[in-house]
This record gives structure tokens, C-alpha cells and sequence, in this order.
């Protein structure tokens, strides 16, 4: 069973008012607060533009980065050397999945991209800015670990 | 003038005849409101699904790095060590900060008008009442959960679960400072979203598909029980000078408001909405149908030089509106 309130409010569409039914007050409340309204509109266009420009002077002042475009180190890399993907590798143990073949080739000489290529299962022709990872998960063959205790291998020969 | 007061009967001294008009508002002013926000809510989860789409098939920039709860987990690492914890990025951290601005302006804005996974909770729940509306049982217990306050036991309930924010964000963030690592990732159904595709089954995942189970029944459960960055947020959220506000003397007490609230909160009796749960989607306002029942304020910085004592209805009646005897 409808309420006369409720049924009210669904029916008289095009009223200009409304009333209120002896009764149905909701509980008075004051505020000592000074207070002053804001169009809903403004108060949402501001709040969607807000973080916008937030973003964008952060972005322009070179503080954002994502995995592309790496701006610090992480933790358990050594610190200032940052590049494409992560940070390029000082021992086998800091080889990462986001990190390119051109950056353990670098790190790792004399190892060249074609064995690292070949360890990972990937073409020959594959270019060296492709991440490990991506080899990884075409090439079905070896994981990181394994491809860590490779390179560590192949270092102490 | 907002609203008027009219006498009718034999005798204009007996209350029992007093009714009140109130100005009302335009029918499709709510559904704009919605909208709005729906359309937000759309472009935003179409920008981080084509992200992750992206980074799933051609290892593009992962959608980790648009995750601002990741830069609350490594900020301890990176004030102290200047370096990020695994996962997280730079990118992280300004969405943090920016995230930190948002909730100090404007409470629990991004919760409700551009988290992702708050978008899927409320789409899962829009369809767990499509169907469950032609199920009389399920359709009472949703509307049940829904209200919280209908079970005195499961009010209890909701209101001890929603401790849990704090527990998760504790756990994430001491977790993540001692450890320099993001723990809360093993759990983080956002993350489970995002790897859906090289799918595992982890305790992410578990969480993830509990939650689309929950919100069904229940207005966006992890918000409610397991956020930590709406945690974050509700603390930041304290210092807000903006809030909705009620006001008394135009409120039909209609119940509208309160049944339109996500997040349960009892809105015909506040004066500001200033609720840790409050996440500033503005259905509330949305639903009132008076035209001056609800509306987003700013606190001015300066206070009431006079205390007025709290008034009764009749006073507020009778200080607001113009009598019209007929």
C-alpha cells in the first residue's frame, strides 16, 4: 500500500509544490555553521576539472611516470640509472620482466640479444626494445628466475 | 520565500490542520544529476579498461600505474628512501596527492563520480536488482540490506564490518612501509580486475568475485567494509568545508534520501552530511524532490557569534514561512 506522501509525489508531476503531511517532518536539525549553496553543477565541474589540472601540472613539471617512463628507481635497484622500462640491472638477481632485451644485453656483456633470444624461445628478428616479460609470455619457454640464474651463470664462466 | 504555510479548518490555532508548502523541483533535475555522473563513471572506466586491454596485449603501460592506493603504499618507502615500492610508479603518487586535494574539497567525490571499481560494484547491483526484483524473497532481503537500519541485528552487523576499512588500511599501509612491499596487493580486487585475463587463482581473485556476489545484494560492499583509500579519504574528507546539507524547514521527510544513499546513511537526520561513509555521489540530493530540501553547501570559515538553542518544528515553521490564512 502506496503512502498518500509517496503517492503524492509520484502523481502531481506537473505541481509547483509541495506539501508537507502533518507528521512527516524529519527531525530538525540547525548548524551553527555559516554556510552558503553551491550550484550542483559548479561544485561538480570544478571537481572533475580539479584533478584534471592536478594531473596535467604534475605531468608537466616531469613527475609523472609509469612503467615507460620511469622517474625514480624502485626499491631493490640501484638508484640513478633509470630508462626505458625499469632501471638497467647490476647482477642477474635485479633482472626484472619489465626490463628490455637491449638493457640486460647492456648490463651483461659479453652476452648478446641473440642468445638471450634464443634462451627465451623468441625470433631472432625480434626487436631488443621488446620487454622480457612479453617474451616470456609468448615464448613459453623460460621464466625470469630461470633467466636470472642463466645470465648468472653465463657471468662466471 | 520559500515555503508557505496554510491554515485551514475551523480553528487556525490547532496544529493539527497546519499544512506546509515547499517549492518543488524540476522532475528531471535528479535523472541530470545521475546522468552526469554515469556518463563520468563510463568515460572513466573506458580509459583504464582500454589501458588494461592495452597493456594485456601489446605490454603497454600497465593499469597499476593509475592506481592511486599503490602511491599511499609506497609514500613511507619513497619519503625515506626516495625510491617506490615494486609496482608502483610515480604516476602513482600523483594520483595520491591529487586524490589527498580531491577528498579535502570535496569528501568522497572520487569514490563515487570516478573509481572504476566502485562504477562495477554499482553496475553489478543495478543488475542484481533487475533480477532479484522479480524474486519476492530476494527482493525483500535486498531491500533489507539495502536500508540497513529495517534489521536491528544487521545494522550491528553492517556497522561492525565497516570497521574494516580501518583494518585494511593499516594492514596495507604499515604493511607496505615495513615490508617495502605493496601487501595489500595479494588481496586487492582491483588488481584481480585488471589481471583478469591472465587469470589465476589468487586471494585477489576470491575477493573480487565476493564482492560481485555481495553487490548484488548490498550498495558497493568493498566500499562500505574494505576500502583503504576511501579510508583515506573519509579522514581527509573530515577537514572538507563542503558537505550536503539539509534543510529542515523544506524537508518532507520522505524517506527518499535515505533509501537513494549507497551507503546507508540516515540522511533526513542530519543537518550536514558529514559521515566517514559519505561518498559524495549526491543521490541523495538527487532524490529530494524539494526544491531547497538538500543542497551541496560551503561552510563559511567564520562560526555563529550567537548560540540559538535547537529549534522545534513549530518555531522553524514559523520563523520560515509566511502564513496565509484562508
Amino acid at each position: 500500500m502506496r503512502s498518500p506522501l509517496r503517492a503524492g509525489l509520484r502523481d502531481a508531476t506537473t505541481a509547483t509544490e509541495l506539501a508537507i503531511p502533518r507528521g512527516r517532518r524529519a527531525v530538525p536539525t540547525q548548524t551553527r555553521l555559516h554556510t552558503r549553496r553551491i550550484p550542483v553543477a559548479m561544485y561538480v565541474a570544478a571537481l572533475l576539472l580539479l584533478p584534471t589540472l592536478m594531473v596535467a601540472g604534475f605531468m608537466s613539471a616531469g613527475l609523472w611516470a609509469n612503467a615507460e617512463t620511469s622517474a625514480t628507481t624502485q626499491a631493490g635497484t640501484p638508484s640513478g640509472e633509470s630508462g626505458a622500462g625499469a632501471a638497467a640491472p647490476a647482477a642477474p638477481a635485479d633482472v626484472k620482466g619489465s626490463m628490455t632485451v637491449q638493457q640486460v644485453v647492456d648490463a651483461f656483456r659479453p652476452i648478446t640479444a641473440a642468445q638471450i633470444l634464443a634462451k627465451l624461445g623468441a625470433p631472432l628478428n625480434t626487436p631488443t626494445s621488446a620487454q622480457l616479460k612479453t617474451l616470456v609470455e609468448k615464448g613459453n619457454s623460460i621464466d625470469i628466475p630461470t633467466l636470472r640464474t642463466w645470465l648468472q651463470e653465463q657471468g662466471a664462466k | 520565500m520559500t515555503m508557505q504555510e496554510e491554515r485551514t479548518g475551523s480553528s487556525p490555532g490547532a496544529g493539527a490542520d497546519v499544512r506546509v508548502r515547499v517549492p518543488r523541483r524540476p522532475k528531471s533535475w535528479g535523472s541530470k544529476v545521475r546522468w552526469t555522473r554515469h556518463a563520468v563513471q563510463g568515460a572513466l572506466v573506458a580509459v583504464v579498461g582500454w589501458q588494461a586491454v592495452g597493456h594485456v596485449t601489446s605490454g603497454g603501460e600497465s593499469a597499476e600505474a593509475w592506481c592511486p592506493l599503490g602511491g599511499f603504499e609506497g609514500a613511507w618507502t619513497m619519503l625515506t628512501t626516495g625510491r617506490t615500492v615494486a609496482h608502483v610508479h610515480t604516476s602513482s603518487l600523483v594520483l595520491a596527492a591529487t586524490v589527498l586535494v580531491l577528498a579535502v574539497v570535496g569528501r568522497g567525490f572520487f569514490c563515487s563520480w570516478l573509481c572504476p571499481l566502485g562504477t562495477l560494484q554499482e553496475m553489478v547491483h543495478s543488475a542484481g536488482r533487475a533480477v532479484t526484483d522479480g524474486i519476492p524473497p530476494l527482493r525483500r532481503l535486498r531491500r533489507r540490506l539495502e536500508r540497513g537500519a529495517g534489521i536491528e541485528r544487521w545494522r550491528r552487523i553492517d556497522g561492525v564490518l565497516r570497521w574494516g576499512r580501518w583494518l585494511v588500511l593499516a594492514w596495507a599501509i604499515i604493511g607496505a612501509a615495513v615490508t617495502g612491499t605493496m601487501v595489500f596487493r595479494v588481496a586487492d580486487p582491483w588488481i584481480a580486475l585488471l589481471m583478469v585475463a591472465q587469470f589465476e587463482l589468487s586471494l585477489a581473485f576470491v575477493v573480487l568475485v565476493a564482492t560481485l556476489v555481495l553487490a548484488l545484494f548490498i550498495q558497493r560492499p568493498f566500499c562500505r567494509y574494505a576500502c583503504p583509500l576511501g579510508a583515506v579519504q573519509s579522514l581527509a574528507g573530515k577537514l572538507s568545508p563542503i558537505a550536503v546539507q539539509r534543510d529542515a524547514s523544506a524537508c518532507l521527510g520522505c524517506d527518499l534520501c535515505n533509501q537513494a544513499c549507497p551507503m546507508a546513511i540516515p540522511v533526513n537526520t542530519r543537518t550536514r552530511v558529514t559521515d566517514t561513509s559519505c561518498n559524495g555521489c549526491l543521490e541523495c540530493v538527487a532524490a529530494c524532490p524539494s526544491q531547497n530540501g538538500l543542497a551541496v553547501t560551503l561552510a563559511m570559515p567564520t562560526l555563529r557569534t550567537r548560540r540559538t538553542p535547537p529549534a522545534t518544528e513549530p518555531d522553524l515553521q514559523a520563523a520560515t514561512a509566511s502564513v496565509i490564512t484562508r
